[in-house]
Order: structure tokens, then sequence, then C-alpha cells
């Protein structure tokens, strides 16, 4: 990205910069503060929601999601490995945003449950050249090539 | 590549201290996920898995144990509640205004509850009533229809008592 930007493609690359970093700020934020425990966790915002955070919480699911934040957060915060970032943490923004839209309702959480929506999908669509090659709809046979690309050496890429 | 540098370090510290601002505020005394807000959740959470017969019973209690019919009400009755009483409208306000009336915020009116039949979402209180000390009263039965921890339909059945029934049994 060494050449010029124009003028709107510089206000989308500032757009999706912003929501990337607030984005990585959040998760790490919310995630770490599950170990660190900057601020009490909230124990949810409606009688449903808290039923399910304590039951993610007894399972010990809560660990695990709380582990793809922190995760995700330093890969978007760091500005490496964006598009995987954005595809293992879009689970966890897809659960935050039903409970708050679906569930909880009230206006804070019906906000809180768009623009974490938002953010996320605008992240995504800064990089959806990436994503690209996995949208096709004629995928053909399986193949070992993905394999051999990854780890394999120079002589087994033909 | 426009992301480098200071520009990356300043990056990462708006995005981590934007959240964290959101975040300390919207949990402290003043923001819209205090303790308070928590608390309230909690005890509504508490209510609605109480069974029907302690949502009525407490009903019960808080209206005519405790005289706060209209605080009752609007505690345990759901707002878009249905009272089949052929006198009132049959809304919630209306249900308030007829236990005002009644005089179940003073001090006169009675209640005995002889018999409560809890099956499912349905409650039924069998109760002597007295509305006024030295009269021999109601026989009443009311049956109340609870969702989510609140009342949502309630139906009553009432019988005065004769003074001089020939049933040697009584009526309780």
């Amino acid at each position: 990205m060494n050449q010029k930007l124009s003028g709107s493609e510089r206000r989308f690359v500032i757009a999706v910069y912003g929501a990337q970093f607030f984005l990585g700020g959040w998760f790490l934020f919310h995630g770490a503060n599950h170990w660190l425990q900057f601020f009490p966790q909230p124990p949810g915002s409606s009688s449903v929601s808290g039923q399910l955070i304590g039951a993610l919480i007894r399972s010990g699911l809560f660990d695990v999601v709380k582990l793809i934040e922190v995760v995700a957060g330093i890969m978007l915060l760091a500005n490496r490995a964006v598009p995987l970032a954005t595809v293992i943490g879009f689970p966890v923004t897809l659960s935050i945003a039903h409970l708050n839209i679906a569930v909880n309702g009230d206006p804070f959480s019906l906000a809180t449950g768009v623009i974490i929506i938002a953010l996320h999908s605008l992240v995504a669509l800064g990089h959806l050249d990436k994503y690209a090659p996995m949208l096709v709809v004629a995928n053909g046979d399986p193949s070992s090539r993905g394999l051999r690309d990854m780890f394999g050496k120079g002589e087994a890429r033909q | 590549m426009i992301m480098r540098g200071w520009l990356h370090i300043f990056s990462i510290a708006a995005g981590i201290a934007a959240p964290v601002a959101i975040t300390l505020w919207s949990t402290s005394d003043f923001g819209v996920r205090s303790r308070a807000h928590y608390a309230a959740v909690e005890q509504q959470s508490a209510e609605r898995s109480m069974s029907a017969r302690d949502v009525v019973m407490a009903f019960d209690t808080l209206a005519f144990g405790e005289r706060k019919p209209r605080e009752a009400v609007l505690r345990y009755v759901a707002a878009e509640a249905v009272d089949h009483h052929q006198d009132i409208r049959g809304d919630r306000q209306s249900m308030i205004e007829m236990l005002e009336r009644n005089g179940w915020s003073g001090t006169s009116p009675r209640r005995t509850i002889r018999h409560v039949v809890a099956e499912g979402d349905l409650v039924v209180v069998h109760h002597h009533l007295v509305r006024q000390p030295g009269t021999p009263g109601i026989a009443a039965v009311d049956m109340f229809r609870v969702k989510d921890g609140r009342i949502v339909e309630h139906w009553d059945v009432l019988q005065p008592i004769a003074a001089n029934s020939p049933n040697r049994a009584g009526p309780f």
C-alpha cells in the first residue's frame, strides 16, 4: 500500500483502521478483564442473558470466549493477521450482538449490539479481497494444495 | 503502508483508551450499567423464577397484609394484565382503583385465606372476605394466571354469606 491513495480510499482506510483498533481495544480490555478484574464481570442486563452468562461460566466455555477475545484483540491492535482475527472473533461479536439486541433490548444494549456488528463488518469489508477465494460457489474437489503451499518445500509447490 | 511507527502506537493507545473510558463510565454509579442497574436486573430475575403460587402469595401479603394495594399491583401485576371483575374496566389501573375504593389502603377490610390451590400457571385462593367489620362477609374465590413472575389475569367469584343459613357446616 505504498501508492498514493485517493480521497475516498483514504477515508475508507481510516474508517476501517478506526473500527479495527476500537474493536481490538474492546476485545482485549473485556477479554483480559475475565482474569484481571479491571471491573466486575457484568452478570447480564436481563434475566435470560444472566442465565446464559452463568451457564457459560459454569461450563468453562466463558474462558474460551474470553481467550478468543484476547487473542483477536491483540491481533487487531498489532495489525497482524487481521482477516483471521476478524473471522475468529466473529462468533463472539455475533453472540454479544444477539444478547444485546434480541434479549436485553434496552436502548444502551441496542446501541451496543448495532455498533459492535457495524465495527466488525467494517473491518471485514476492509479485507474483503482476502476472503474472496473463500466465497466461490463452484468449489471443486478438495486437495492438499493448501497444505503444500503452507508447509511444503519449494519443489512440492507444483 | 499507512499504519506504522508512531501512528500505530497512537492507534493502539487510542483503541484501548476509548473502550476503557466507555466501560468505566457505563459501569460507574452514574452510568447505564451501574451496580443499581444490575441489582434491579437480579431482582427481576429472582421474581421471574418464583413459582406462580409464590407470586400470588407475595402479592397477597403486600396488598392485603401490608395494606399496600397500589404497590402490590404495580410490582406483581403485569402492565397488560386483564381483570374479569364485572364492576371495573379490567385493566391494571382499574384494579388499583377498585382495591383502594374498597379500603385496602386503610384498616377496615379483612381477608382470611382458607385454601390455596396451584396448578401450572393458575392459582386459586379461597378466602373469607369481610369488608365491613361486624358483617358476615363474603365467601370468595380469586383465581390468578401467572406468567414470567407477574399476574396476567384475574377472575373472582363472590358469594355473600347469609346471616341465617340452614347449612350447619357454615360456608368454610
